[in-house]
């Protein structure tokens, strides 16, 4: 492998951290120092190479403790991996939360997205102009720097903000319901706590009223500690994992396929199959991952039973383990969910000091182990071939499908992927069976099922209902429109969504309803939209998040993506090429090239939630400002209309 | 080997092997087609091991690394042989039926203990004793070697103790193991194949032992062949320095800038009464030539055939008339002929070709038309219908001792010091070798630019410049026991203390192989290029010029 690298050193706390993931470095081929063995024996060859699948880990251990990447470092870690640096660098500056110029040590993001867009972003971002200065300057003393951020997975707190902290000892810390001071109070605060914001109660209402019996996702969250197994067991844990052994593999296969469950990450794949594939597969080893990679704006959902709930997903993937004869699971966490992160490491320690991870698990004879790893700011890493090379070591770019993971997925090797939700599913499955868990929700769509309900409405948060339940239902659960004003639109399933109009609100949250109705349910984003939120700012929003976190890799997602702002950026500002009819035109040719022509589904959905503002809500019908007139239709946020 | 001059493995078994052992071989920057095969093998999983004084290029993709001192390719063998055996890892099945000599063999290697062999080679002990066993272990393994071998005054037992190693664990005769020197050029292969060695008719078909084979050539072509080897290169030059030899004509090569302790060479060259170079370069030698035959390119300006390392036969075509006057090699030979008053008419390539195919049986089954439609053949082929030789030796693993023919030998080899000697006066090792932009003394390479290339350096370590006091880019004096040359100082990590690294690609600029030392081996005729002893000087009053290649 070629390591051709510049004369940049690593500093003395850059290789310390690189080596307390690592241990110290044992030759001058992989960044030691030079000795009597070293310029004799050296190796780096395939088990040096293979150590590739740690610089994310890497990476993120110099950002976490420098709080930048420097050059030097960059060096360090492609020396110790054997990882050539351009290949080194080309990872690095993939993922947003990786800096590769000097910056303070605390680094405050504010997600300025739709969610907290519509629920007092723009106001904090002027506050926090006011108290720490203006986004991306550091503050005087070189300490802090603030910035924008897409969504944070805190919606049901708007606004949200993620503090992210350098050094020993200290962790990134999330804020919900954020204000400025609490903002400033964390930045000088050394305090431990990860995560600042509201109450369980607040998150899931439904933990909190007398309808909580009836929660099958959601029956732990609130009741469980989170930090204690014990306590885990007490409310049922590991119940299902021993009935999973005692019917084999085959028999959990047999009760997914009963339960007719199928995939809540949005893409609604038959679960029982996807595993009986794995299972099948005479390829060894095979590996396990949950995709925990939460990033489709508006999506909090996995956040909430990550954080509360952290061992029913342990269980639930040690299952999906055994079942599969893998021995290796993987949770790939957003790099913006520390709580979460934390709950689950320690989850897993303790899982594993208790027999329930390891080499003899439940003392039954098979293996399995969890690792956690953690993304680092790039939504594409969702898809389920990035999250692959992510974990691999690569730039989160998806593969071309087929071959599909089940036979070749991580390091070539079959590979079952699941959500957090649809693994925490199985749970239910085995408690209550196949066949009764299919008695739940409709005929094409079975179970309960978890929605993210944001923007405004008076109790935003995380609601279980089963499948069949109406758009009305759920906004009537979450106590309607707040402060009573009329309903513009919804936007169902996220960013990669679409939007519904007021007067569709019957519409049942089925996979069968909604794709007749030409929606879909994607990962079970419901953002209202009252008439206060100036919907062509909610777009050009949209369409710069597409723009930012399209990987690059294919021609018609890197090009169209920038086409689609660029157009909407003119006709919200009035300034269209021609006339907004042609404007509008050309926005619905970009979004038939994406769908068609984009390798994965970041550029294949790019353009549902554009299209379907215009086709539905026909946001941009009125007059034509071609002749350069301001265009009084669109109106813009103020101060006031937020608060 | 056994009998036939060429690598036992294709390149396709390359990659599908388990493990390659790259010995005395910089593959990548020196072989770096065949380097591609290798990567395909480490991509299918195949682990490389790297034997070489220098943590090379081609060392960065070793599973293992194993630095020698220069020169103790032997102590190394012997000691692997002696752990494989002691650990009882050897092939006692193809060692009784298919070699011969292993018990004189056995105790040969007796005394090679790895604490021995630790303090012959410096290799450490235990990395030896890895070396051996997974070279041993392994279902499929080939050993592969460049000049780290041959160019030593011991090279043909350098060669032969890597044979030994092959035999004792049954590594030669199957698919995907084997014993593959790899070749210099296109058609190193082929200039052997026919004939161009002084102990060989074409098809190696032995000059002075097959007199039934002298004979077919003899009526083939009217006139009586001497029964007699003729010399090698290194003969020729002593035969110069008798005055046995006084005139020469010189095809391809530059021996006034590629041999050995030049000095010698060019006045021997020079002292010559007549010296005919046919090159498509005027070379160093060409000018010091009485006659010039200005040849065309062997390739897209040829017709003919060339054979790479896995013996495989293969067509070039002429694509383009060669400029000016610079005539075919076949033709100018042929018209060379003619005037000496031989009556060859018109010869063609397809015609030598044909006429080479009654003669040498190995290569009877390739046609011209069979050369071209299956894109090449890999000898052995004696018939039409056979389909050519994917693996040679595939006999020695015969049931039937009949089919099995003659055992192969094992050889006892001798560990042998270089003979340039390390003393206080010359205390550090200058080995030579070559880099992925250049080709031996340029002569093929130095018409185009490449970003790559840097020029002539005295490539040092890091330990020995600093006790040097020289530092990078600094004009230094390096004295060997037969010349000096000056040349930049580049620090370079992948030396150890007390071995430097020059090329000898820029003999314009610094004429390395006036240091180098002419000791030959005797069987084979290779000098050591390998292995000089040196100082270094630092020269008085003057500025370290800055980088490198200035």
């Amino acid at each position: 492998m070629d390591l051709q690298l510049t004369d940049a050193r690593a500093t003395v706390e850059e290789r310390a951290a690189v080596d307390a993931l690592l241990g110290p470095p044992e030759t001058p081929w992989d960044g030691g120092e030079r000795d009597a063995y070293g310029v004799r024996v050296s190796r780096t060859g395939r088990e040096a190479r293979e150590q590739r699948h740690l610089l994310l880990p890497a990476l993120h251990a110099v950002q976490d403790r420098i709080g930048w990447i420097s050059e030097g470092a960059l060096n360090y870690v492609s020396i110790r991996l054997t990882v050539p640096p351009a290949e080194t660098f080309g990872v690095a500056s993939f993922y947003a939360l990786f800096a590769l110029q000097e910056r303070p040590p605390t680094v405050v993001h504010i997600c300025d997205d739709i969610a907290c867009g519509s629920s007092g972003a723009e106001r904090l971002c002027g506050e926090m102009e006011r108290l720490i200065g203006p986004a991306g300057t550091p503050t005087t003393d070189g300490g802090t720097t603030w910035q924008r951020s897409p969504c944070l997975g805190l919606c049901e707190q708007a606004p949200a903000a993620l503090v992210q902290r350098a050094g020993i000892g200290v962790t990134d810390r999330s804020i919900g319901c954020a204000r400025a001071e609490d903002v400033v109070a964390a930045i000088t605060s050394r305090a431990d706590e990860i995560g600042l914001g509201a109450d369980v109660a607040t998150i899931a209402p439904q933990t909190a009223d007398e309808s909580r019996s009836e929660l099958r996702l959601l029956r732990r969250v609130g009741v469980v500690d989170p930090g204690s197994l014990d306590s885990y067991r007490a409310e049922g844990g590991y119940e299902a994992l021993r009935m999973a052994v005692e019917m084999g593999p085959g028999g959990v296969i047999r009760e997914l396929k009963d339960a007719r469950l199928m995939g809540r990450g949005g893409a609604a794949f038959p679960t029982g199959v996807k595993w009986e594939a794995v299972a099948s597969q005479a390829s060894r080893p095979h590996y396990f991952i949950c995709n925990a990679d939460e990033s489709e704006p508006g999506t909090f959902k996995d956040r909430v039973l990550m954080e509360h709930d952290p061992f029913a997903l342990i269980e639930s993937l040690t299952i999906a383990g055994y079942t599969t004869a893998s021995e290796h699971g993987s949770i790939y966490i957003r790099g913006e969910y520390p709580l979460a992160q934390a709950r689950l490491r320690h989850a897993i320690d303790e899982a594993r000091e208790r027999g329930y991870l390891g080499d003899d698990v439940m003392g039954e004879g098979f293996t399995f182990d969890i690792e956690v790893r953690r993304g680092a700011g790039a939504y594409i890493c969702g898809e389920e071939t990035a999250l692959l090379n992510s974990i691999e070591g690569k730039r989160g770019e998806p593969r071309s499908k087929p071959p599909f993971p089940v036979s070749r997925g991580l390091f070539g090797k079959p590979t079952g992927i699941n959500n957090v939700e649809t693994l925490v599913n199985v749970l239910e499955i085995l408690r209550i069976g196949g066949p009764a868990y299919a008695q739940i929700g409709t005929e094409g769509s079975t179970g309960p099922r978890l929605f993210c309900l944001s923007g405004t409405v008076e109790r935003p948060g995380l609601y279980e209902v089963p499948f069949g339940a109406t758009l009305r239902d759920l906004i009537e659960l979450a106590g309607g429109v707040s402060g009573g004003r009329p309903l513009k639109a919804v936007l169902l399933g996220g960013a990669a969504g679409a939007f519904v109009r007021p007067q569709d609100l019957d519409l049942k949250l089925t996979f069968e309803d909604t794709r007749a109705a030409g929606v879909t349910l994607g990962s079970g984003v419901v953002m209202a939209f009252d008439d206060t939120v100036s919907l062509p700012e909610v777009l050009l929003r949209i369409a710069a998040f597409f723009r930012d976190e399209s990987c690059g890799q294919c021609v018609p997602c890197r090009v169209g993506t920038v086409r689609q702002e660029e157009a909407l950026q003119r006709i919200v500002r009035g300034a269209q090429i021609g006339s907004r009819d042609e404007e509008l035109a050309l926005l619905g040719e970009i979004a038939q090239v994406m769908r068609d022509a984009s390798i994965c589904g970041l550029g294949q959905t790019a353009a549902n939630a554009v299209v379907s503002a215009i086709e539905q809500l026909g946001v941009f019908e009125g007059a034509d400002t071609s002749n350069g007139s301001q265009d009084r239709s669109v109106p813009t946020r103020t101060e006031e209309q937020e608060s | 080997m056994f009998g036939a001059g060429g690598g036992t493995s294709s390149y396709e078994e390359v990659e599908h092997t388990d493990l390659v052992i790259l010995w005395g071989s910089n593959a990548r920057e020196t072989h770096p087609i065949f380097f591609h095969h290798v990567l395909a093998g480490i991509h299918n999983g195949a682990r490389l091991f790297a034997v070489d004084p220098r943590r090379t290029s081609s060392a960065e993709w070793a599973d293992l690394w194993l630095g020698i001192d220069v020169g103790t390719d032997v102590a190394l063998s012997n000691t692997m042989a002696r752990e494989i055996i002691a650990s009882d890892l050897h092939d006692k099945t193809f060692i009784s039926r298919a070699t011969s000599g292993f018990a004189a063999y056995e105790k040969s290697v007796e005394d090679w203990t790895l604490d021995r062999g630790a303090a012959v080679t410096g290799v450490p002990a235990e990395v030896i004793r890895e070396a051996a066993h997974a070279y041993a272990r392994a279902d499929r393994a080939m050993i592969c070697w460049t000049l780290g071998i041959t160019e030593h005054h011991n090279a043909v037992d350098n060669v032969l103790a890597l044979i030994n190693l092959g035999l004792l664990t049954g590594h030669v005769g199957t698919y995907g193991s084997g014993l593959n020197p790899l070749r210099g050029q296109n058609n190193v292969q082929g200039g052997g194949d026919m004939g161009a060695i002084p102990n060989k008719l074409p098809g190696f078909q032995d000059l002075e032992r097959d007199p039934a084979a002298r004979e077919r050539f003899e009526r083939a072509w009217g006139v009586p062949i001497a029964p007699k080897y003729g010399w090698h290169l290194t003969q020729m030059f002593e035969a110069m320095e008798r005055g046995e030899l006084t005139a020469v004509y010189v095809i391809g090569e530059n021996p006034a800038s590629s041999e050995a302790d030049m000095h010698r060479a060019r006045k021997l060259l020079s002292n010559l009464d007549t010296l005919i170079v046919q090159d498509i370069f005027m070379t160093k030698t060409a000018e010091m030539a009485d006659v010039v035959l200005p040849a065309s390119a062997s390739w897209a300006e040829t017709e003919g055939t060339v054979t790479n390392s896995e013996r495989r036969v293969q067509r070039v075509r002429k694509a383009l008339d060669p400029p000016g006057n610079a005539r075919d090699d076949v033709w100018i030979i042929n018209q060379l002929a003619n005037r000496l008053g031989l009556s060859w008419g018109e010869v063609t390539p397809h015609a030598a070709w044909d006429e080479l195919r009654t003669l040498s049986p190995m290569h009877g089954g390739m046609s011209w038309k069979r050369l071209e439609e299956e894109g090449g053949l890999q000898w052995p082929c004696p018939d039409e219908e056979h389909p050519g030789t994917l693996f040679l030796h595939e006999r020695l693993w015969e049931e039937d001792p009949a089919a099995r023919g003659e055992p192969a030998p094992f050889s006892i080899t001798i560990d042998s010091a270089p003979v340039d000697e390390l003393t206080d006066e010359y205390p550090l090792r200058l080995t030579t070798g070559r880099r992925l932009t250049d080709y031996n003394t340029g002569v093929q390479t130095g018409g185009f630019s490449s970003p790559l290339r840097r020029q002539e350096s005295v490539d040092i370590s890091p330990e020995d410049a600093r006790d040097l006091g020289v530092a990078e880019g600094e004009i230094v004096r390096v004295t060997s026991r037969r010349g000096t040359v000056d040349a930049p100082i580049r620090i370079d990590t992948v030396l150890r203390p007390g071995l430097i690294f020059m090329t000898f690609h820029f003999p314009e600029e610094v004429e390395t192989n006036k240091l180098t030392i002419d000791a030959t081996d005797p069987k084979s005729g290779t000098a050591e290029f390998k292995a000089a002893a040196v100082r270094i000087d630092k020269l008085p009053d003057v500025v370290a010029a800055g980088g490198g290649g200035s």
